[in-house]
């Protein structure tokens, strides 16, 4: 069955009290700042082109403006005076199928949550809040498109969202130990795992140990020439991604997170790193404290700002003409725009490489690659998702770099992608692999 | 002032009354939804990222979406000061006369500045009008209540000029009904924005200035410990 008759499928075994109970879902996540922003929007459609969907396929549904009236419309006609006596004025709708289908479609299927929309809005309306409320809606009528939630499900069942085994995990760790040994002649150069009482307990992407082990490597030869005292977990506790920030489901999102919480509690390590991830990053520092309702009693960090502290305090030696290519920064949304981690990636790379250009936008203003918001799992939007990189794929031919330079695994594979659709002919690289290439 | 002019004058302090109550209602409303308690530790301050959203945040150059349609910012700007200043307009018609400061201000004010803002703000409103009616995504993106509240407050302007020019009662008159509709109208339209305007773009800059994302931060993440 595709996708699309899926959807449609469990559109229509919907009951209506299951309707009525999504809707209380999405009440339930509003606070006043949210209702506010729902009563915000002046339709004055400046927002428009700030959405890499509508500026590489203008077209009405892809507005931001008009994935929010989506949501206002159900706002209105349920929870406003005026949306109820007078719906067809204010544009208040009901919410049956035919809108939650629109939800779906809008806020799955044409959002990335990259927020670019929100900074750019006359008022200021964080759009992603509240597509987050009507993604949260939708999980639970079970509406979340079945790879995103498959891959939610991964890291409830396996504590990473690969589905690793322990063994599997462990032997990687092994093997990129004895690469990293051979590469900086060092028998004593380690990955070490689970060791009680270390500083740092360092996370990283699944992805690496499946297809980037270069990327991890690199990282440990960073810890390694800081002579830092590292860990990481062998068990849950290693994988710093979480798509409950995606699929929305909120006790979800907290199991997933707990997973890093219960292994900082384990290993008793002063300080949680979170290793190059956009959302990773959002996840651990400022969301997970909040699906988890309690404050975390030590630092949660990402690896760039131990890598800049490591070349500030002259603990790493870098040789920038190691690196000679042309290199330009892409900015994840989620670390940057969301996470307020701007300025430690391009100090570091001044210091790593000696041709550094920025593109244009950039920082927070910065263009979504594209495969943010859970769009990277969601092979029935794929095709949206690479015409809507075309955003970014000409932001980066237009910076003319050999490198792009990016701090999060799931950029690394929408550039990947991008590199091949629109044949852009670049190497693609995390902050870590251009710091150790430069190390000396 | 005519028994009319003193029926007309005490509808509009009514709906004034009205729309304030209207207005206060909906922010009840919304604090009933209560605050989200914060369990991150912070990286910058909500006030800081506030004080940002309303001051260096809200220039041209900050914004792309500005700097790509400064014609239309431009005549958002000229139709919202003309808003507020044919309110100001209406309070020196109503009660000015009993209100010494408004009776002695300059003659600058009177005949140029005043009439000018008026012209701004009727062709801002006129054309933003306009736009909507021939942008596809505006239409699109519009209901019935947009095209509403920017005629009623293009109106409200209009006629205030034209008041303040042709010095006519039946001018007036007709702009004080205006007034009456457009303030009876508040609650029940977009121009509620002219508070949630400012509710929202307070906790845009808290939300990001927690986070130390506003004021943009330089050294934010380049100091661990
Ligand atoms: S959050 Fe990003 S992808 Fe979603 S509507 Fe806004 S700009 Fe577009
Ligand atoms: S810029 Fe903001 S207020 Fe204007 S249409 Fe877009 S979301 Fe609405």
């Amino acid at each position: 069955m595709s996708e699309l008759d899926e959807l449609e499928v469990k559109l229509k075994a919907l009951t209506e009290a299951e309707i009525e109970s999504g809707l209380d879902v999405f009440k339930s996540k509003l606070r006043e700042a949210e209702v506010s922003y729902l009563n915000s929007c002046v339709h004055c459609g400046l927002c428009a082109n700030s959405c890499h969907y509508n500026r590489a396929m203008p077209e009405l549904e892809n507005v931001p403006a008009r994935k929010l009236e989506h949501i206002v419309s159900v706002f209105k006609s349920k929870f406003t005076t005026i949306g109820r006596i007078a719906p067809g004025l204010v544009g208040a709708r009901p919410f049956n199928r035919e809108m939650i289908r629109a939800w779906v479609d809008a806020v799955f299927g044409r959002c990335s949550l990259c927020g670019r929309c929100s900074i750019n809005c006359t008022i200021g309306i964080p759009m992603p809040s509240l597509f987050r409320a009507a993604r949260a809606s939708l999980a639970s009528m079970g509406l979340v498109p079945s790879d995103l939630q498959a891959t939610v499900d991964n890291s409830l069942k396996y504590g990473n969202n690969m589905a690793i085994e322990k063994e599997e995990w462990v032997e990687t760790v092994e093997w990129i130990e004895e690469e990293l040994q051979a590469e900086v002649e060092d028998t004593e150069a380690r990955l070490p795992l689970d060791k009680v009482g270390a500083k740092y307990l360092f996370t990283v992407n699944p992805r690496e140990a499946k297809f980037f082990p270069l990327s991890l490597q690199a990282s440990a030869k960073v810890f390694w020439a800081a002579k830092e005292d590292w860990t990481m977990a062998s068990d849950a506790g290693w994988d710093l991604t979480n798509y409950g920030i995606f699929n929305c489901n909120d006790d979800q999102a907290g199991a997933i997170i707990s997973n890093l919480t219960n292994a900082m509690e384990r290993l008793k390590c002063k300080v949680l790193v979170i290793g190059e991830c956009g959302h990773g990053y959002q996840s651990a520092r400022w969301m997970g404290p909040e699906w988890l309702k309690k404050h975390f009693p030590y630092p949660v960090i990402s690896f760039l700002e131990l890598m800049y502290e490591y070349l500030e305090q002259g603990r790493l030696n870098v040789d920038p003409n190691k690196n000679t290519q042309l290199v330009t920064l892409h900015d994840p949304c989620n670390l940057v725009r969301h996470g307020g981690i701007l300025e430690p990636q391009r100090r570091i790379l001044r210091r790593v490489v000696n041709n550094f250009a920025e593109m244009t936008p950039y920082g927070h203003e910065n263009y979504c690659c594209g495969g943010g918001g859970g769009q990277l799992s969601m092979g029935k939007y794929k095709s949206r998702r690479l015409k809507a990189g075309s955003v970014k794929a000409s932001q980066i031919s237009s910076s003319k770099a050999k490198i792009v330079a990016t701090p999060c695994h799931n950029c690394v594979d929408q550039l990947m992608e991008l590199n091949k659709e629109y044949s852009l002919k670049i190497q693609i690289k995390t902050v870590a692999e251009l710091v150790a290439n430069a190390i000396v | 002032m005519t028994y009319l002019d003193v029926f007309l004058c005490c509808l509009i302090l009514a709906t004034i009354v009205w729309a304030k109550c209207g207005l206060l209602f909906m922010w009840l409303r919304t604090k009933y939804f209560g605050k989200r308690k914060l369990f991150a530790a912070p990286a910058g301050t909500p006030c800081g990222g506030a004080i940002y959203a309303f001051t260096k945040g809200m220039m041209p150059w900050a914004k792309e979406s500005v700097r790509e349609h400064l014609l239309s910012y431009a005549l958002g700007i000229a139709y919202h000061a003309g808003i507020f200043t044919a309110l100001v307009v209406l309070v020196m018609y109503t009660v000015g006369s009993y209100w010494p400061a408004i009776r002695n201000i300059p003659a600058i004010f009177i005949y140029i500045i005043i009439p000018l803002l008026l012209i701004a703000g009727a062709i801002g409103g006129i054309s933003l009008f306009i736009k909507r009616l021939l942008d596809a995504t505006l239409r699109g993106i519009s209901c019935p209540d947009d095209y509403i509240s920017n005629f009623m407050a293009t109106t409200f302007t209009a006629l205030a000029l034209a008041s303040l020019i042709m010095q006519r009662l039946w001018v007036s008159r007709l702009w004080f009904v205006s007034a009456i509709i457009l303030f009876a109208y508040i609650p029940f339209s977009k121009i509620r924005h002219c508070l949630f305007f400012f509710i929202t773009r307070y906790n845009f800059g808290a939300f990001f200035g927690y986070r130390g994302c506003m004021p943009p931060n330089r050294d934010n993440g380049c100091k661990l410990f």
